[in-house]
C-alpha cells in the first residue's frame, strides 16, 4: 500500500505527462491514448476512496469528505469522457490534448476540494480556469467557440483578481491565509472596529468570485454565450465539475471560517439564490438554442444550491448537498443524450432540430423525456426530491414567501422543459435526425438513475446524510 | 383480510406491465390489447375484492401497508384505504376496463404506448386515492399528469399543443402551492402522515391561508370556476379514451383531496369562508350551465356540463362547513351527495364521452352543426346517447338523480336560497343536454351523407355496461351507501369534535 498523501492527484499528473508522451510518438493510435485516460482515471478513483490521512492544520485536508467528491469528480469524468470521445470521433476532432487538458483541470478541481487555505484554492481555480479556456476555444473553425473563450478569459481573469483582493483583505486582517486559523482569529474579532468591515469586504469579493465561478445571478452574463459557443462536450464539463468543485468551496469556506459572519453572508447568498432562480427560470422562456435554455437552467439550479446555503440551517446544507448531487447526475445525462443526436451532420444547436425525434429515435426520446421530467421537478423523478428538500429547509427556516417564489418558479421552467417534450413527441419533421449509435448503456444507466433514485430516494439520501455526519465533524 | 400486499399489487402491476408495453419494441397490436385487456380485469377483479373485503361497518382504515421509506424526512409509503378510497378505487378500475375494451376496437399509431399510459394512469390514480402519507399522495398526484400529458399530446386533435401545455402548468401552479401547505403542516405537525394533519394546532390567519391553497391546487383539479378553462381545451383535443379518464376519474381526484386535507385540516378556516365557496360552486352549477348550453361543439358541451356537475360536489363538500354547527345530519347528507355525485358522474362522463366517440369516427367532426339526424343510422346508439343524455339532466332513476337530490336537500337545510339556485341546474342540464340529443339524434338530416354506422360489438358492452350500472346506482343506490356510510359519518365527527 502506498503510504503518499493525495495519491489521486500525483497519479493524475503523472499521467498526464505520459498521455502527452505517448500521443506525441503514437499519434495514430488515438483509441489506445484514450484507453490509458480511461484507466488513469479508474485508478485514481480506486485511490481516491483509500486516502484517509488527514493532518490538521495544513494547506490541503483529507478525509472521507473531500474523498467521497474526488470519487464523484472522477467518476463523473469518465462519464462525460465516454460521451466526449464519441462526440469528438463524430465531429472529426478528435485530439488527445483535449482530455490531457480537461485532466488538468479534473486536477485544479480536486486541488479546490481539498484546499484548505486561501491560496491553494486559488491555485486550484486558476488551474481549472486555465484549461476551461482552452477547452472553450478548442473548435477553431467556429468563431462562436473564439468568442466564447475570449469572453471567459477576460472575465474569468477579472474575477481572478477580485478573489486574490478580497483574500489579501482577509489575510491582511487576520494574518492567516489557513482556514482554521481564519477562524480562531476570527472570534476575537470585534464588531465595531476597522479590522470587522474589512473582513467583510473581503469575504464579499471572495463570494462575488465564486459566485461568477458558480454562474450564479447577476453574475451569470457568460453562462449562455459561453455554453453556447462551446462544444456539447465542453458544455458538459463547464455544467457539472466547476459546479461541484465551486460547491464543495462555498460549503467548506462558509461553514469554517467564515460562519461567525454568517449574518454578513447569508443575506447576500439567499438574495444570490433568490435571483438565479427568477433569472434562470424567467430567461430561459425565450430561449430558442437548447444549449442557451440548458444554461439558463443551469442558473436556476445554482440558484437553488446557492439559496439553500444562505439558510444556514442543518436542512439547508443537507439540501444543497442533495441537490448538487441530483444537478450533476442531470446535467450530465441531459448534455449527454444531446452528444449523442446530430442534426444534418451537425450537432443540434436549435430545440426545433429535436422534432420529431420519439418516431426516429424512441430510445432518445424516451430519455430527454425523463431528464427534462426530472428537471421539472415532476415526481417520481429525482428532480423532485432535491427540490422538495429545498422547499422543505426554506419552509423549516420560516421563508414562507421565498417557498412561494420558488415553487412559482418551478411551474415557470416546467414551461420550457415541456416545450422541448413537446418539440420532440408532438411536432413532426421531414429530414432526419442521426445518431451515432442506436443506444448507449453508460447514458442509460445515467437516465435511469435518474428513476431509481426517484423511487427509491433513500439511497441517495442515506450517502447525503453520511456526507452530512462527516461534514459536521470537520465544521465543528 | 388478505396475505398480500393488495394495495401496493393494485397499483404497482399496472405500471410495471404499463412500462413494460412502452418499452417493448415491435409488440403486435393485437398482443398488447390483449395484455391489457387482461391486466385492467384482473385490477377491477382485486379491487372488486377489495370492496368485498372491506369492512363497512367502521370508518377505521384497512388494509394498511406502512413502511418507512425516506427515514431522514420522516416519509414513509403509506397506504391505506377507507369507504371513499375504496369506492373511488373501485370506479377506477371499472372505467379503465371499459377504456381496455373500447380501445381494443380502435386504430392508433403506436398502440401499445397508448394502451401503456392508460395503465400506468390507472397505477397512479389508484395510488393517490390509497395514499395516506401526504408527499407520497403528493407524488402519485403530480405524476398523473406524466402520462395524461403524453396521451393527449400524442394522440389528441389539432391543437393539443396549446391544450397540454395550458393543462400541465394549470395543475402544475395548483399542486405547488398545495406542497408548500403540506410542508408547512408538516413541520409544525413532525409527520408527513395525512392523518397526523387532523390534529395540528393553526393559527386562524394560518388555516385560511393553508385553506387557500388546498382550495386553488384541488380547484384546479376538479375544477371549479373560474379556473376550469384548461379543462374544455383538454377535452377537446383528448382522444376519446384519454376525454373519458379525464372526466371520470381525474376530476375526482381533486373532490377526494377536498375530502380527505380541505374538510379536516382547515375547518375553522373553511366554517368562516364557506359562505363564498358556496357561491363559487353555485356559479358553476348555474353560469357553467348556460356556457355549456352555448356551445357549438359536443366535446366542449359534456365538458362545461362536466364543470357544472362538479360544481355539485364542491357544493356538498363546502355545505359540510356550513351546516357543522346546526344541522350535522344535513352534513352527512350533503357529503354524502357529493360522494355519490362523484362515482355517478365517473360513471355519466364516461359514457357521453364514449358516445361523442363514437359518432365523431363517423362523422370527423365534434360540431353540432355537423351531425344531424344520427338516429336513422344507429338507432341502438341512439337509444343508449338519449338514456345517458338523461341521466346527465339528473332523471329520477339514474345515479345522476340521486347525487343532485342529496345535495340538493342538503343546501336546502342550510338555507332556501342554496337549495333554490343549486335545484335550477336540474332545469338547466336537461335543456342543454336534451338540445344536444335533439339536434345530433333527432334532427334533419337532409344533406348528410356521411356514413353513422350502427356501433360495434365492443362499443355495445361497453355502453349496455355503463347503463346496467348507472340504473343499478339510481334505483338501489344502498351497496354505494353501505361502502361510504361510516366513512362519512367518521369524517363528520371528527370535525364536530375537533373544532375550537
Amino acid at each position: 500500500m502506498l503510504n503518499i498523501l493525495f495519491i489521486p492527484e500525483i497519479i493524475l499528473s503523472i499521467g498526464v505527462m505520459i498521455i502527452i508522451l505517448f500521443d506525441l510518438f503514437f499519434q495514430k493510435q488515438k483509441g489506445l491514448s484514450f484507453t490509458l485516460v480511461q484507466f488513469l482515471l479508474l485508478i485514481a478513483a480506486y485511490y481516491s476512496l483509500d486516502n484517509k490521512f488527514s493532518p490538521s492544520y495544513s494547506a490541503y485536508t483529507l478525509n472521507e469528505f473531500t474523498n467521497v467528491f474526488k470519487f464523484i469528480l472522477l467518476v463523473g469524468s469518465l462519464t462525460i469522457f465516454h460521451y466526449t470521445y464519441k462526440h469528438l470521433k463524430f465531429l472529426k476532432i478528435l485530439k488527445i490534448e483535449y482530455f490531457t487538458i480537461s485532466l488538468l483541470g479534473l486536477i485544479g478541481t480536486m486541488i479546490m476540494i481539498s484546499a484548505n487555505s486561501l491560496l491553494m484554492l486559488y491555485l486550484g481555480i486558476e488551474l481549472l480556469s486555465l484549461s476551461l479556456y482552452a477547452l472553450i476555444g478548442f473548435n477553431k473553425k467556429s468563431s462562436l467557440s473564439s468568442e466564447a473563450a475570449i469572453k471567459y478569459y477576460v472575465l474569468g481573469a477579472m474575477s481572478s483578481g477580485i478573489l486574490l483582493f478580497g483574500i489579501s483583505l482577509i489575510y491582511g486582517f487576520t494574518g492567516s491565509i489557513v482556514y482554521d486559523d481564519i477562524a480562531s482569529q476570527l472570534i476575537s474579532i470585534d464588531m465595531n472596529s476597522v479590522d470587522y468591515i474589512a473582513i467583510v469586504f473581503g469575504i464579499i469579493f471572495i463570494t462575488a468570485s465564486l459566485c461568477f465561478k458558480f454562474g450564479a445571478a447577476p453574475f451569470h452574463m457568460w453562462v449562455p454565450d459561453i455554453y453556447q459557443g462551446s462544444l456539447i462536450s465542453t458544455t458538459i464539463l463547464l455544467s457539472t465539475l466547476p459546479k461541484i468543485a465551486v460547491f464543495i468551496v462555498f460549503l467548506k469556506l462558509y461553514f469554517i471560517p467564515f460562519i461567525l459572519l454568517r449574518e454578513v453572508w447569508s443575506d447576500i447568498l439567499i438574495f444570490v439564490g433568490m435571483l438565479s432562480i427568477v433569472i434562470g427560470s424567467l430567461f430561459a422562456l425565450t430561449q430558442e438554442n437548447i444549449k442557451r435554455l440548458l444554461a439558463y437552467s443551469a442558473i436556476s439550479n445554482i440558484g437553488f444550491i446557492i439559496l439553500s446555503l444562505g439558510l444556514i440551517s442543518v436542512d439547508g446544507i443537507h439540501a444543497s448537498l442533495y441537490y448538487t448531487v441530483v444537478y450533476s447526475l442531470t446535467a450530465l445525462a441531459s448534455f449527454g443524450i444531446i452528444t449523442h443526436i446530430t442534426s444534418n451532420s451537425n450537432g443540434i444547436e436549435k430545440i426545433t432540430d429535436l422534432a420529431g425525434l420519439s418516431k426516429t429515435h424512441p430510445y432518445f426520446a424516451f430519455l430527454i423525456l425523463i431528464t427534462m421530467l426530472s428537471s421539472a421537478g415532476i415526481p417520481p423523478l429525482v428532480g423532485f426530491h432535491a427540490k422538495l428538500m429545498v422547499i422543505k429547509a426554506l419552509v423549516s427556516s420560516s421563508y414562507i414567501i421565498l417557498s412561494i417564489i420558488v415553487v412559482i418558479m418551478t411551474v415557470v421552467s416546467a414551461y420550457y422543459y415541456l416545450k422541448v417534450i413537446k418539440t420532440i413527441y408532438f411536432d413532426n419533421r421531414e429530414d432526419l435526425i442521426s445518431t451515432f449509435s442506436n443506444s448507449d448503456i453508460i447514458l442509460s444507466i445515467n437516465v435511469l438513475s435518474l428513476i431509481a433514485l426517484g423511487i427509491f430516494p433513500y439511497l441517495l439520501f442515506n450517502l447525503t446524510s453520511y456526507l452530512m455526519r462527516i461534514f459536521s465533524v470537520i465544521s465543528i | 383480510m388478505f396475505d398480500y400486499p393488495i394495495l401496493s399489487l393494485l397499483i404497482w402491476i399496472p405500471i410495471l406491465i404499463g412500462l413494460l408495453l412502452i418499452l417493448s419494441k415491435n409488440i403486435s397490436d393485437n398482443i398488447s390489447q390483449l395484455i391489457t385487456l387482461l391486466t385492467s380485469f384482473l385490477i377491477l377483479v382485486v379491487s372488486l375484492n377489495l370492496t368485498q373485503a372491506y369492512d363497512h361497518t367502521t370508518s377505521q382504515l384497512q388494509f394498511i401497508e406502512r413502511i418507512e421509506w425516506i427515514s431522514g424526512l420522516n416519509i414513509f409509503y403509506y397506504l391505506a384505504v377507507d369507504g371513499i378510497s375504496v369506492s373511488l378505487i373501485l370506479l377506477t378500475a371499472f372505467i379503465n376496463f371499459l377504456i381496455a375494451i373500447y380501445a381494443s376496437s380502435e386504430n392508433y399509431v403506436k398502440k401499445s404506448s397508448f394502451l401503456g399510459y392508460f395503465l400506468i394512469l390507472e397505477g397512479l390514480l389508484i395510488g393517490t386515492f390509497s395514499a395516506f402519507d401526504s408527499i407520497l399522495f403528493y407524488i402519485f398526484f403530480e405524476s398523473l399528469l406524466i402520462p395524461l400529458f403524453l396521451i393527449i399530446g400524442i394522440w389528441g386533435g389539432a391543437n393539443r399543443k396549446y391544450a397540454t401545455l395550458k393543462f400541465f402548468l394549470y395543475t402544475l401552479f395548483g399542486s405547488v402551492l398545495m406542497l408548500i401547505s403540506i410542508i408547512y403542516l408538516a413541520k409544525i405537525s413532525g409527520s408527513f402522515a395525512i392523518q397526523d394533519f387532523y390534529s395540528v394546532n393553526l393559527s386562524f390567519q394560518e388555516e385560511i391561508l393553508i385553506l387557500l391553497a388546498f382550495l386553488i391546487g384541488f380547484g384546479i383539479k376538479i375544477p371549479m370556476w373560474p379556473v376550469h378553462t384548461w379543462l374544455p381545451d383538454a377535452h377537446v383535443e383528448a382522444p376519446t379514451s384519454g376525454s373519458v379518464i379525464l372526466a371520470s376519474v381525474l376530476l375526482k381526484v381533486g373532490g377526494y383531496g377536498m375530502i380527505r386535507f380541505m374538510l379536516p385540516v382547515t375547518t375553522d378556516a373553511g366554517i368562516y369562508l364557506s359562505e363564498y365557496m358556496i357561491y363559487l360552486s353555485l356559479i358553476a352549477i348555474i353560469y357553467i350551465s348556460f356556457v355549456a348550453y352555448a356551445q357549438e361543439d359536443m366535446k366542449k358541451l359534456i365538458a362545461y356540463s362536466s364543470v357544472a356537475h362538479m360544481g355539485f360536489v364542491t357544493l356538498g363538500i363546502f355545505l359540510v362547513f356550513n351546516l357543522l354547527d346546526s344541522n350535522t345530519s344535513a352534513a352527512i347528507i350533503g357529503l354524502e351527495g357529493a360522494m355519490v355525485q362523484m362515482i355517478s358522474h365517473g360513471l355519466i362522463s364516461a359514457a357521453l364521452f364514449f358516445c361523442i366517440g363514437i359518432i365523431y369516427k363517423h362523422s370527423k367532426s365534434r360540431l353540432l352543426k355537423d351531425n344531424y339526424g344520427v338516429s336513422k343510422f344507429m338507432p341502438i346508439f341512439s337509444f343508449m346517447m338519449i338514456f345517458f343524455l338523461m341521466a346527465n339532466s339528473g332523471l329520477p332513476g339514474t345515479s345522476g338523480f340521486v347525487g343532485e337530490f342529496l345535495v340538493i336537500t342538503s343546501s336546502l337545510g342550510s338555507s332556501f336560497l342554496f337549495g333554490f339556485l343549486a335545484a335550477t341546474s336540474l332545469l338547466l342540464s336537461a335543456s342543454y343536454s336534451l338540445k344536444m340529443g335533439k339536434t345530433v339524434l333527432f334532427g334533419d338530416n337532409l344533406k348528410n351523407t356521411q356514413g353513422y354506422i350502427e356501433c360495434s360489438f365492443n362499443e355495445k358492452i361497453v355502453l349496455t355496461i355503463l347503463i346496467i350500472f348507472i340504473l343499478y346506482l339510481g334505483i338501489i343506490p344502498d351497496y354505494l351507501f353501505k361502502i361510504i356510510d361510516q366513512s362519512v359519518i367518521g369524517i363528520i365527527e371528527s370535525l364536530s369534535a375537533g373544532k375550537i
